[in-house]
């Protein structure tokens, strides 16, 4: 079954093109990976499978269907620093909120919620910290609760932006843990991930981005060393040098 | 009696403004609280025109007109023009009021609005203004807070888990379908008619201690939401009683000695705070480091 | 009385010098404030300069200018140490601390100016004026202060702009290079402490960060420099405050502080739609220029690609018209266009390139094709969608990158669809 369907995705920011015509199709019950250099749109391409942000071209279904029409199987994690960790909320609040997706306005979250979140924060080890404001925790233990959260969530298709950037070893290993249990039931996770090595470990499919897509299928056919050097190899350096152009000239535009 | 009524026009928009104001100070965005209540003024005034009374409808239309007017041109400045927040919003605040001082000084004798009042309210006359609603009488301005209050409070209510959720992490709100962009709005819709109502009773200037003061105060002496919520409303309850005691004892405009203890009492909390944490020693990240190391697998 | 009687009334012409003068100072200071991001500051100390203004007189009893201006500047100075003071709670966002110290001094000061007029004391009535200004009352005394401050601000800003602008723009890069910060960031809240004080008597406490803002955004929009920003904003500011005073001055019930206020808004929208590089006239102006350029590159490129596929290399205006409008009939003016320029001419009856005209069409031609290349063996995208792409991507390439992209694809003779690739000239 295909989990993913994209098609001629492109996306542009006035004159920035963030992603440039990727089709691909992704299998559904698989660990995939998203890879690239910097830049090269692979937390667009995840915000764009979750209808958050506008193609200029092409379209992405979900399951056959547009992102819109099945947010309740979509569980989307964003990447640690969009968020202000000063809040005054308990670790227990945050995994709740995987459950607000559910909820109509006014509706209270129920008993049934409450055992989800309970059970996401035993899953990736943090149930002692139930209790504890967002403002005590270390990164690793951040990185934890957005997983708990997303775990509460019950989809079947995961999305994570970095969930592995910048934690601690134990984290890591809960993390890379629950990707797998999340596997064995089924469940279709796409990560952007940055670390080569893992990937041609615990990875099933990859995604080798590059504004454009480079490649797209099992680890192994994927990660060849002339794909690699396709997509850090610099050969779309002149794509990115127009985009160059075409701002600078916007800001002359703007100053001269 | 009439100290009663005017104590409770009072507390009930103390209450309306700590529990915006909480939600307005963990999104930051208190300052827009203060420029809508500077912006209003001309749109409450042209509304006073039009109607010729004192009328809530007319002055929530008219303070919405130019809320709504005041908030584009805060879009366009920022997104369009490139201005700093903060230059746009000091922009945008005095040019709307002046134009709302200009409004009432140029038709003093039309409208029934005058400087003082704009400045700081006119809660000691409330008790003047009695109205029958319902059989039950009382005064007017007791009437419109207490129906603000209820607005207010019954919109924290249903959309609490919501409003939590766009102010804490509006991208996975948006991600599950939740727009934070109208919720944005609708915030800014209430403070708009929480100024309104809090003009004609405390003042254009001073409804920002309302705003800021108890909010401000309640998020350094609690850590929870819910609790930062109750306190909230404590202070400002505290800040009205205060303030009409020093009122009673010194003379001087009601609304004026409620702003004072509004804003004096997160100073004294601040001081207080940091006499404390002088000989303490080791705080929460040392702990969470601790923790750390014992970090456990997964069940 | 005629306009001349009037503006040669010396009561009138101290309120105009005044409040112009004023208005200058707020200005030069406000650009300041502005880079520094600190606008909201500007409207706190606004406001708190109440209390202080009336503690004056309440100890000296009498509005005697050297009290009030004590009592303002001490006030508006306390302020500032407070926002500084309450800077070591973390829990206390920006937002917050502005808003606690605003609540704070305007409450006191609106207590003590209802408490002296419930006690009647002596003319308090007219400490009111403080809030919202009485510009057209100010009196020589006031004007002379005015002057002494606006000298002293000038000179300031004459003397010490470099380092100022320095520090205004990176503080860190400023403490780096070895300038005194410390110094500096001192006579910076100095000038702005005085600018607010000395702008209370043209427009109040309440708008004088009005004063202080406005002109520096218009200005900012306009000129990059300092040096050019803060004398377009003293002269905005001062053009507003002349011109407000006459208004109010000519028109019955109509107050001078906020008339001031209101014309600055209006010169800041108009720069805004207008004037600015960045509005949206010159934008729109901008973007009409590059446009009509591409139109001339694309019917260049349509008549090159005309003579290589017919083998001709003239036509009758019949011709002409036919192939011009099959594309787009807007392609006739802006072959007029070309024509008018040399690069199509009429010879013989006959309309053809000029030498020039094929040079240029032959290069546009190259870029074409050499793009389209590039999109199908770099990007991968299919054939039917290369030509849009690179019509897009085409006109923005300067020479020196045509020559980089030939390079990187190998020095090709033919595109995609089997045209040749024109060599360079």
């Amino acid at each position: 079954m295909i989990a993913i369907e994209c098609r001629d995705v492109t996306v542009q920011y006035g004159h920035r093109v963030a992603l440039w015509g990727v089709t691909c199709q992704l299998p559904a019950g698989q660990l995939i990976a998203i890879v690239g250099p910097n830049g090269a749109g692979k937390s667009t391409l995840l915000r764009a499978m979750v209808g958050l942000v506008r193609l200029s071209r092409g379209e992405i279904r979900l399951f056959g269907q547009a992102p819109e029409r099945v947010r309740r199987r979509v569980s989307y994690m964003p990447q640690r620093e969009t968020v202000d960790w000063d809040f005054p909320l308990t670790v227990f609040d945050v995994v709740l909120m995987g459950c607000y997706g559910e909820l109509r306005l006014g509706a209270r979250p129920r008993r049934e919620h409450y055992e989800r979140a309970q059970r996401a924060l035993e899953l990736v080890g943090m149930e002692r910290y139930a209790e504890r404001l967002l403002s005590e925790l270390s990164g690793g233990q951040q990185q934890r609760v957005f997983l708990a959260r997303a775990l509460a969530q019950q989809a079947e298709l995961y999305l994570m932006d970095e969930p592995l950037a910048g934690v601690d070893a134990a984290t890591e290993q809960v993390v890379l843990h629950v990707l797998e249990e999340l596997r064995r039931q089924g469940k279709t996770v796409v990560v952007v991930h940055h670390d080569l090595q893992t990937i041609a470990e615990r990875f099933d499919w990859v995604v080798l981005l590059n504004l454009r897509l480079v490649a797209c299928g099992i680890v192994p056919e994927v990660l060849t060393m002339a794909n690699l050097h396709g997509a850090y190899g610099g050969r779309l350096q002149m794509l990115s040098d127009v985009a160059q152009v075409l701002e600078q000239r916007r800001q002359r535009l703007r100053h001269g | 009696m009439d100290v009663v009524w005017t104590l409770a026009a009072a507390a009930t928009l103390a209450l309306a403004c700590a529990l915006l104001g909480s939600f307005l100070a963990l999104r930051r965005t208190l300052l827009l609280g203060d420029a809508l209540s500077h912006a209003v003024l001309p749109g409450v005034v042209l509304a006073f025109l039009w109607s010729g009374s004192r009328e809530l409808l007319p002055m929530l239309l008219g303070a919405g007109a130019a809320a709504l007017l005041a908030t584009l041109l805060l879009e366009l400045l920022q997104w369009r023009f490139r201005v700093h927040p903060d230059a746009a919003l000091g922009a945008v605040l005095a040019t709307f009021f002046a134009a709302g001082i200009f409004l009432l000084s140029r038709f003093a004798g039309q409208v029934d609005l005058d400087a003082e009042c704009v400045l700081y309210g006119e809660l000691a006359y409330v008790p003047l203004e009695l109205v029958s609603v319902m059989g039950v009488e009382a005064p007017r301005g007791l009437w419109t807070s207490a129906a603000l209050l209820a607005g207010v409070g019954l919109f924290v209510w249903l959309a609490y888990k919501e409003l939590v959720l766009v102010s804490f992490d509006p991208t996975f709100a948006a991600s599950i379908g939740r727009s934070p962009r109208k919720w944005s709005l609708a915030l800014m819709g209430l403070t708009a008619a929480v100024t309104v109502v809090a003009l004609e009773l405390v003042g254009a200037v001073l409804v920002v201690a309302l705003l800021v003061g108890p909010a401000a105060g309640a998020r350094l002496l609690t850590r929870r939401l819910p609790q930062m919520l109750l306190v909230s409303a404590l202070l400002a309850l505290g800040a009205v009683g205060a303030g009409y005691g020093l009122a009673w004892a010194f003379d001087g405009a009601l609304a004026g000695w409620i702003a004072v203890v509004a804003g004096g009492h997160v100073g004294a909390i601040v001081l207080l705070r940091r006499l404390r944490k002088a000989p303490a020693s080791a705080q929460e990240p040392f702990a969470a480091e601790q923790d750390n190391d014992q970090a456990q697998q997964p069940g | 009385m005629s306009w001349l009687e009037i503006f040669s009334h010396p009561l009138v012409l101290i309120a105009v010098g005044g409040n112009a003068l004023i208005a200058a100072v707020l200005a030069l200071v406000g650009c300041l404030v502005v880079l520094r991001r600190e606008a909201f500051v500007g409207d706190v100390l606004g406001h708190s300069v109440l209390p202080g203004i009336a503690l004056a007189f309440v100890l000296v009893q009498s509005e005697q200018l050297g009290a009030i201006l004590a009592g303002a500047l001490g006030a508006a100075a306390a302020a500032m140490l407070l926002l500084a003071a309450l800077r070591v709670e973390p829990r206390l966002r920006e937002d917050a601390r502005l808003g606690v110290v605003l609540s704070l001094f305007f409450g006191t000061g609106i207590v003590l100016l209802t408490v002296l007029q419930r006690h009647g004391v002596a003319h308090s009535g007219s400490l009111w004026r403080f809030l919202f200004g009485q510009a057209a009352g100010i009196t020589p005394a006031e004007l002379g202060m005015a002057a002494a401050i606006g000298a002293v601000v000038v000179a300031a800003i004459a003397l010490f702009w470099k380092e100022l602008q320095a520090l205004s723009f990176d503080a860190e890069f400023a403490q780096l290079v070895g300038l005194p910060v410390g110094w500096l960031e001192l006579l910076y809240r100095a000038l702005v402490l005085m600018a607010v004080v000395v702008g209370v008597y043209s427009v109040g406490a309440v708008l004088v960060s009005a004063m202080l803002i406005l002109p520096a955004i218009a200005a900012r929009a306009l000129v990059r420099r300092l040096p050019s920003m803060l004398l377009v904003a003293a002269t905005l500011a001062a053009m507003s405050a002349v011109l407000g005073v006459g208004l109010s001055g000519l028109f019955a019930g109509v107050p001078t502080g906020p008339t001031i206020v209101l014309l600055m808004g209006a010169v800041t929208a108009l720069v805004m739609l207008a004037g600015a590089r960045q509005s949206v006239l010159m934008q729109a102006l901008q973007r009409g220029r590059l446009v009509w350029q591409q139109r001339q590159e694309d019917v260049l490129k349509l008549l090159y690609k005309r003579i290589e596929s017919s083998g001709r290399a003239e036509w009758s205006s019949a011709e002409l018209l036919r192939t011009l409008r099959s594309w787009r009939w807007s392609a006739v003016p802006v072959a007029f266009w070309l024509a008018l320029r040399g690069k199509l001419r009429y010879r013989a009856r006959r309309w053809e390139l000029s030498p020039g005209g094929v040079q240029q069409a032959r290069q546009i031609v190259r870029r074409h094709r050499l793009w389209e290349l590039y999109l199908e063996r770099y990007v991968g995208l299919p054939v039917e969608r290369l030509h849009g792409d690179a019509e897009m991507l085409e006109h923005l390439l300067a020479p020196e990158m045509t020559a980089e992209l030939e390079r990187l694809l190998g020095y090709p003779t033919k595109d995609p669809h089997g045209r040749p690739i024109p060599p360079e000239d």
